[in-house]
């Protein structure tokens, strides 16, 4: 087995901040728990879609912002998240994308 | 876990129900995980365990997935798939896996080892 490609600095920032947004989907209440998953696949999966990986400088500006965000969900106080219609579509998009990749 | 959790609702039942109390408590199932239980996972349990977890994340095909099988190559998962797939299997055996770690599990095989070397797991 080849080993995997190293991943630089930047990609393990991202990476690190999505999997602290993810411990946090798991404090809140089970009721809210897809809404906060979904608002943060949406968040992230478009972002890494449409960003160059090459633009460093915005990706660092996008993980100040996420940090600060999630420092602030982080708030037990804080118990449900806004879904958009449109991250709610995007969402039926991605599961059936899934769906494809597992039947073919 | 003791019975102290059950002491206020035995209290409220018996007002009405005296006699069925105790046969109910017995039935009653409490789902746990065996945190007393002694000793560490078998690998094979291990194994079973995570490849279950697995199966249940939306983007893998179960017919392609193996105790060989590589994230990213063989599974066609991306860097973000891995993270929630290695946080599913943190969550599986109640553990926290540092950054540094998880970034290096890459294989299902990996994720058995880190597994089998951490007592914590459970």
């Amino acid at each position: 087995m080849t080993p995997p490609k190293p991943k630089s600095g930047l990609q393990k920032q991202v990476l690190s901040l999505y999997r602290r947004a993810l411990r946090m989907t798991g404090t809140k209440p089970q009721a809210t728990r897809p809404k906060f998953l979904l608002f943060f696949r949406y968040t992230f999966r478009t972002n890494a879609k449409q960003i160059s990986p090459r633009n460093v400088s915005f990706i660092e500006h996008l993980i100040r912002k996420g940090t600060r965000q999630i420092e602030s969900f982080e708030d037990s106080a804080v118990k449900d998240c806004w879904v958009s219609e449109e991250m709610v579509r995007w969402n039926e998009e991605w599961k059936s994308a899934a769906q494809r990749t597992r039947t073919t | 876990m003791s019975l102290a959790r059950f002491i206020p609702r035995t209290s409220a039942l018996s007002r009405f129900t005296v006699s069925r109390t105790a046969p109910t408590l017995q039935r009653r199932w409490v789902p746990r995980a065996m945190y007393s239980a002694g000793g560490g996972l078998t690998r094979e349990s291990i194994t079973s365990r995570i490849l279950e977890t697995l199966k249940g994340y939306e983007k893998i095909d179960p017919a392609k997935l193996t105790q060989e099988a590589s994230f990213t190559k063989d599974l066609g998962l991306d860097s973000l798939d891995a993270v929630e797939v290695v946080m599913a299997v943190e969550e599986e055996f109640s553990i926290e896996i540092p950054d540094a770690e998880a970034d290096e599990i890459q294989t299902v095989a990996q994720a058995i080892d880190y597994i089998a070397k951490t007592p914590e797991a459970h």
